[in-house]
């Protein structure tokens, strides 16, 4: 990778990074609603506290105004304050980000680690016992949607059995420090994640499955076998390396998506995170929230994307390698 | 002849398996190489030629059936165990494949692929990458450079380079000039012919262009629909083709340096047959301008000619004088 391949990945990310911001804009001003009929549940506001709220959102004025208004606090990263809550928006984002990164990144990377290992495995052995079986069940999977595994695990494990917890991120009351109260976040996890993981390891291993097929045919296969190496050393150095290719790209933006949105899964099972709250700001039309949230989820699609880019820049040496 | 050559095929069938049925690709091959020797394998695309090359390793689809027998320095390639067969791959035959542009893994350095046949193979020889490199005219630098760095010269010297590595008694050459330009395929010929003649090497010279075989072939074989239909030394095969497909192949191409042959290359009508619906009798009979009722119902076997001793034809005319050579 050289220098130039890496600045030009990071304008462009930074451009639609802009582009998003400006955009978000303009999709909160098309909304039809009133801005302030949400404020602090239903009490109603006098037309001079309707005033004030209007100027300190930074609503009046011309929509030129507005705009620039808008961009300097955000670029100070000021979103306001929750309608619902009150506080400020950044603080509330900043307290759920970490509970949604641990649960999005204990689930990518099993999907990842088990969705590869299947998808490398099936492609390889087209037509095997193995590959029959797990193209079934991870077409089965990709159709599912993962709120349904989640109720289905929320139904029979949590509720049945009462191994797990039902919600939540920790036991009320329990002890918030110390090793417990590591055990304790972990048994809060594993439904949650295990919903997620069911929830995208077919997408991730079927996409592997078919480009590890794309690289069957390839005559660098051929070359392998006819120098004397094993089959799983054909198969490990010489066609996972390629195959991984096009799954990277992928792997990476949809793990951005569900940053901004595991909020099926988080709903189901009221684990605080972003997605929650997405959900959470869209019932109470909290529009600060909702602004901030957008630009959170598109901002993490935009960095994985580069991301993405950067990877694949690292495992394939015909990429951004200008001679 | 040498007793025990390095090679020796006997009545070999190669059929594919597809969704129409078998297709029989190879149909009754004898192959002899002797050590130090190059036999050139000729023939149409689809007559079969590379499936023998793949199968002399047993590199095709695992549901392709191969019978007949193959003696690799005496050992029975069809018959030994997977495990066998690894170790003879690449340090016994290797192959260079034709149009180096995907054969070579293109994330993986030069210098390691090489060296991955090395390290399996190593104790029968000690070479480097550094060496191998130097011996096909290429600079150390080439070790680290991934395969799109090269030209399609370059990559085919890294092909050869590679073939020699674990010191085979045998190269397989498949096309290994078909991609390339006239001027680096001259420069490639050249280097396998120097290689070869510097170590004694025999080999198996795949093409589908009579012109390269005269130059650095002992013996030419021609192939047509999944057989031989003519064997013999190069030199007399290649002035003197007996039978009609050589003649025709022959002809289809200009000769250097006769002028009044390079405007008028004469083609040769017609497709070669499909593997799946052989025509009855001599297989090429269809296409063939010298065929007799005779070749529609009764499939020649190739069988010495009574000219020449080396020789041996499949063809009804083989050793009818008035018609054999035009």
């Amino acid at each position: 990778m050289n220098f130039l391949y890496v600045t030009k990945k990071l304008l462009s990310a930074f451009l639609t990074l802009i582009a998003v911001v400006i955009f978000n804009f303009f999709l909160f001003r098309v909304v039809d609603r009133d801005p302030l009929a949400k404020y602090r549940g239903r009490s109603k506001l006098s037309i001079a506290q309707r005033e004030i709220m209007i100027e300190r959102l930074g609503l009046n004025g011309s929509k030129w105004q507005q705009f620039i208004t808008y961009i300097k606090s955000t670029a100070r990263l000021d979103f306001g304050r929750s309608f619902d809550s009150t506080r400020p928006v950044l603080r509330e984002i900043s307290d759920r980000l970490p509970a949604t990164l641990l649960l999005v990144g204990i689930s990518t990377i099993l999907t990842i680690l088990i969705g590869v290992y299947i998808g490398a495995r099936a492609g390889w052995q087209r037509g095997s016992r193995f590959d029959r079986v797990s193209t079934s069940a991870t077409m089965v999977l990709y159709a599912t949607p993962e709120f349904f595994f989640g109720m289905l695990l929320l139904a029979f494990i949590a509720g049945r059995t009462g191994w797990f917890p039902t919600g939540g991120l920790r036991d009320v009351g329990a002890d918030t420090s110390g090793f417990a109260s590591i055990l304790d976040r972990a048994h809060h996890l594993v439904l949650p994640s295990l919903t997620l993981t069911l929830g995208y390891l077919g997408s991730y291993s079927l996409i592997m499955r078919t480009s590890m097929l794309e690289t069957l045919g390839e005559d660098y296969l051929t070359t392998a076998r006819a120098k004397g190496l094993r089959d799983r050393d054909v198969m490990m150095r010489h066609a996972v390396p390629n195959a991984l290719l096009p799954s990277v790209s992928f792997i990476a933006i949809s793990f951005g998506f569900v940053i901004g949105g595991a909020i099926t899964t988080e709903t189901v099972f009221s684990y605080p995170g972003l997605g929650l709250a997405t959900a959470d700001a869209i019932r109470n039309t909290d529009l600060p929230m909702l602004q901030a949230l957008f630009l959170v989820a598109s901002s993490a699609v935009i960095i994985f994307n580069l991301l993405a880019d950067l990877t694949y820049g690292l495992l394939d040496p015909r990429i951004g390698r200008a001679k | 002849m040498i007793d025990s050559p390095v090679l020796k095929v006997r009545d070999l069938y190669v059929t594919y398996q597809s969704s129409f049925g078998p297709v029989p690709a190879v149909r009754g091959v004898d192959l002899d190489i002797a050590l130090g020797e190059t036999l050139g394998l000729a023939g149409e695309s689809g007559c079969g030629k590379s499936t023998l090359a793949m199968a002399l390793l047993r590199l095709v689809p695992p549901a392709t059936q191969i019978s007949g027998s193959i003696l690799l320095d005496g050992q029975s390639v069809l018959t030994m165990k997977p495990g066998q067969l690894r170790l003879v791959r690449w340090a016994q035959a290797s192959i260079v494949f034709q149009g180096a542009q995907h054969v070579l893994n293109p994330v993986q350095r030069i210098g390691s692929q090489i060296d991955e046949a090395i390290q399996l193979h190593h104790g029968s020889t000690s070479s480097t990458v550094r060496e191998m490199l130097a011996l096909v005219g290429l600079s150390d630098g080439c070790a680290d450079d991934y395969p799109h760095e090269l030209s399609g010269g370059q990559k085919q010297r890294v092909m050869i380079a590679m073939a020699l590595s674990c010191n085979p008694l045998l190269i397989i050459a498949d096309e290994p000039t078909t991609a390339l330009d006239v001027m680096v395929q001259a420069q490639i010929l050249q280097l396998l012919d120097n290689i070869k003649r510097e170590r004694g090497l025999s080999m198996l010279f795949i093409t589908h262009d009579l012109s390269v075989l005269s130059h650095n072939t002992d013996r030419v074989a021609v192939m047509y629909a999944g057989r031989i239909v003519e064997v013999g030394p190069a030199e007399e095969l290649l002035r003197g083709s007996i039978h009609p497909y050589s003649r025709a192949l022959a002809e289809s191409f200009p000769i250097i340096g006769d002028p009044k042959s390079r405007h008028q290359p004469k083609g040769l009508a017609g497709d070669p047959p499909d593997p799946n619906s052989l025509p009855s009798g001599c297989p090429f009979h269809p296409r063939c301008n010298v065929a007799i009722d005779s070749c529609k119902s009764i499939d020649i076997k190739l069988s010495a000619v009574t000219k020449s001793i080396d020789r041996q034809v499949a063809c009804v005319h083989a050793n009818d004088e008035s018609r054999s050579v035009k």
